[in-house]
């Protein structure tokens, strides 16, 4: 009879006893593995939904500047219009699975009630995906306001004294007001009037221009100052910038959840590894009788302690593997709908590696030591133990 | 002997697995209510931090006239007059906030200079700077008498630090130039207020006033009718996104304490019920000297209790003090000792009910066999 078909008939032997040990490297390993990877994906979520709340790019055209600051415009001068076609072409850049939501928009000018407006030519289901924190009056939260309608800032309806449903005449065609849009602290936005972009280019005999586009850019992945660099060489007309002042504020909340994803990584590790540890002694501590029978019959400590370390080494890497796969399945079916978010976990193979020798390492020094302790003491010691 | 007796002295028979028992308690409340008060604080600063980023209310003259551009682009070459706020706004918010609000007046006009038209916005350099962490000045603050260009026009004209503009009227130095900002400040030149005002000739009134404050829609309904001649409004960019950013990282911490919970749960049943697998043989002895069913499941409760109230309390006591010692070492120095005795008594309550069903299910089980096997358990 060899050591090894000593511990595999001891395993068997206590069958409850192998199984709860077995089961506590289980749930160490897999709530290990389902806690980091899960976290890992929310912090990225996280920071895809606030790069997708407001655009944090915006592209310009090159030549022509104006003088304007929160509204306060103090000096104009023309823009070379930008292309339509140019959004086709953005999407051709390397990093293209960063751009989230792309608004391009047409200005002109209108009169009604002899008042100068500002109209904005907007494909609405982008911008209104761009700029969730619009509440809009008349408007259903999730509806679209069809063709002929129009969105108008809460300062063009106080002015010109405008209500839902009513009907305006802008630029010779009547358009119905689909919704008021709510004083947003924007005076950009609280005083124009925005329509669809295809009926505004036909208005204005400009079927294809746009004046400039607003961007939502994923940069989880991707830092934001690569996607500005390679939309720049893929459109030499435009300026691309990025807006540092919601850059910053992300940088800030995403920090955060990072910086709390991985101290509990950290204390998930801890923890895992006392409860693997703490179950591993009290599962050799049991066996000091067992270890003085053996002595007792000759035995030789080398032999006992090889003797654990096969025992040991076959439950923790079981664990391990087990623990992984739960961790891992669990992570990929339910760690999204668990955590309501709408990036899926990831395969990620590696962790298999990490979680047996983890598995395996605190495993082996929970247990060899006391076993050790338990060969030196005198057989008729180890005997008594109860 | 009552069986409270019995129950102490069994515990105490066995220190080293009693210890055992206590700790993995203790260690489990200890990590949860540790998480749970960190996560709190940092929620906080989150909160904090996001409150104090930007203008998050927005004082601007009421016209009659509506703007006519978009984005920094401009659709009508009209001059048309631009309104002003009356010079009294900023003592009027002054006298109605004081000092919990940040208050960044500004005046914008333009000024032709033999070349070219220029737009200038006199800020209040100590306010502006608080809430636009963003402005990032390449040199230094600018006092009266100087300026700091946007980058955009630094690099258009040519202009570098230490370089003399000739704004016509007069010439002033260049002592910083704004890093890039994406808005429309890039096209600016930045100055004290002061010279802004002998620049553009706007004497005494204001363009427009961003504040920051802590309670944005208090502070627009209490401004609002004290200013009939401003729109005051809420930016809601800012107070959404800082909201949503807030609720989503109480969402976060909630998924993972409740994550924590169930695996600490699930550690507790494992270890109890090897212990008492362990025990089956001192069951059959109790079952065989004539105790009841009932007597012993008391018995193996009252353990339970005694284990899991000392094992929660004493995790519970260590949970308050990790966040004091692990908050600074992450860089958060708010962290200030309180008891939290919602959180306590519910881990509490939480532990006791996880450690008598762990203890007495498994007992129940051994029970149920003939006693002949297991008295034969080793």
């Amino acid at each position: 009879m060899k050591i090894l078909d000593i511990s595999l008939g001891n395993l068997k032997r206590r069958k409850l006893r192998s199984f709860l040990l077995l089961l506590s490297i289980i749930i160490g390993v897999s709530s290990s593995v389902f806690l980091f990877t899960t976290t890992r994906s929310m912090e990225q979520d996280v920071a895809d939904k606030i790069d997708q709340f407001g655009s944090n790019l915006l592209i310009l055209p090159k030549a022509g500047e104006t003088l304007s600051f929160g509204g306060v415009t103090v000096g104009t001068s023309f823009g070379k219009e930008l292309d339509i076609s140019m959004i086709p072409l953005m999407k051709t850049i390397k990093n293209n699975e960063t751009l989230a939501t792309i608004s391009p928009k047409l200005l002109a000018e209108a009169t009604i009630q002899d008042k100068k407006v500002l109209l904005v030519g907007v494909q609405f289901a982008d911008e209104l995906r761009l700029k969730k924190w619009w509440k809009i009056d008349g408007l259903e939260a999730g509806q679209l306001p069809v063709a002929n309608e129009i969105l108008i800032g809460s300062e063009v309806a106080r002015i010109l004294k405008l209500s839902p449903q009513q009907l305006v005449q802008i630029k010779g065609q009547e358009f119905r007001v689909g919704g008021i849009i709510q004083p947003t602290g924007s005076i950009e936005n609280d005083q124009a009037i925005f329509m669809d972009l295809t009926i505004l280019q036909k208005a204005e005999n400009k079927p294809t221009a746009i004046n400039l586009i607003e961007a939502a850019v994923l940069c989880y992945t991707c830092p934001i100052e690569d996607v500005t660099i390679q939309l720049s060489e893929k459109l030499p007309e435009a300026k691309v910038t990025a807006l540092q002042s919601t850059l910053e504020s992300r940088d800030d909340t995403v920090q955060q959840f990072s910086l709390f994803a991985t101290i509990i990584s950290v204390i998930l590790l801890i923890t895992s590894g006392f409860v693997v540890a703490m179950s591993m002694i009290s599962a050799v501590k049991e066996r000091t009788r067992d270890i003085g029978v053996l002595r007792a019959i000759g035995f030789r400590k080398k032999h006992i302690l090889c003797m654990f370390l096969y025992e040991v080494s076959l439950v923790s890497v079981l664990g391990g593997l087990i623990g992984f796969g739960l961790g891992m399945g669990l992570a990929m079916n339910f760690g999204s709908s668990l955590a309501q978010m709408t990036v899926q976990v990831p395969f990620q193979p590696i962790l298999v590696l990490y979680s047996i020798l983890a598995a395996l390492g605190i495993s082996l020094i929970a247990s060899i030591y006391p076993a050790w302790k338990a060969t030196k003491l005198d057989p008729v010691e180890a005997l008594r133990y109860f | 002997m009552t069986l409270n007796h019995i129950a102490l002295q069994n515990l105490r028979r066995r220190p080293g697995k009693t210890l055992f028992l206590v700790l993995t308690f203790a260690f489990i409340v200890a990590t949860i209510s540790s998480l749970t008060i960190l996560a709190l604080g940092m929620k906080e600063d989150l909160q904090k931090s996001l409150t104090e980023y930007g203008a998050n209310v927005v004082i601007s003259p009421r016209t009659e006239q509506l703007n006519l551009s978009y984005g920094g682009l401009s659709v009508s070459s009209v001059e048309y007059e631009v309104k002003k706020l009356d010079s009294k706004t900023v003592d009027v918010i002054y006298r109605q906030m004081g000092e919990e609000v940040t208050i960044a007046p500004k005046v914008i006009g333009s000024i032709q200079s033999p070349e070219k038209l220029y737009m200038v916005m006199g800020v209040d350099f100590d306010q502006e700077l608080k809430i636009k962490p963003w402005w990032k000045i390449d040199g230094k603050v600018p006092k009266d008498n100087e300026i700091v260009v946007g980058s955009q026009l630094a690099m258009n004209s040519n202009l570098q630090v230490g370089d003399i503009v000739d704004f016509g009227k007069a010439k002033y130095p260049i002592v910083g130039i704004m890093a890039e900002t994406g808005g429309s400040e890039d096209q600016g030149v930045f100055t004290t207020i002061d010279t802004a005002r002998s620049l553009t000739g706007i004497t005494t009134e204001w363009s427009l006033i961003e504040l920051n404050t802590l309670d944005t829609a208090q502070t627009a309904a209490q401004l609002s009718p004290l200013l009939p001649e401003a729109n005051v409004t809420e930016v809601t960019q800012i107070v959404q996104g800082s909201k949503e950013s807030v609720e989503r990282f109480t969402s976060f911490s909630w998924t993972i304490s409740l994550a924590m919970g169930l695996i600490g749960a699930l550690v507790i049943i494992v270890t109890l019920a090897g212990n008492v697998n362990d025990r089956a043989r001192e069951l059959g002895v109790l079952r065989a000297i004539g105790f009841r069913q009932k007597h012993i499941l008391t018995l193996f409760g009252r353990e339970a209790l005694i284990v899991s109230l000392a094992g929660s309390l004493l995790g519970y006591i260590v949970g308050l003090f990790v966040p004091l010692i692990i908050g600074p070492l992450l860089g958060y120095n708010s962290f200030i000792f309180s008891t939290h005795l919602g959180l306590g008594s519910a881990l509490v309550v939480a532990s006791l009910l996880v450690g008598m069903v762990a203890m007495i299910y498994p007992v129940w089980r051994t029970l149920k066999l003939d006693l002949q096997d297991v008295l034969k358990y080793i």
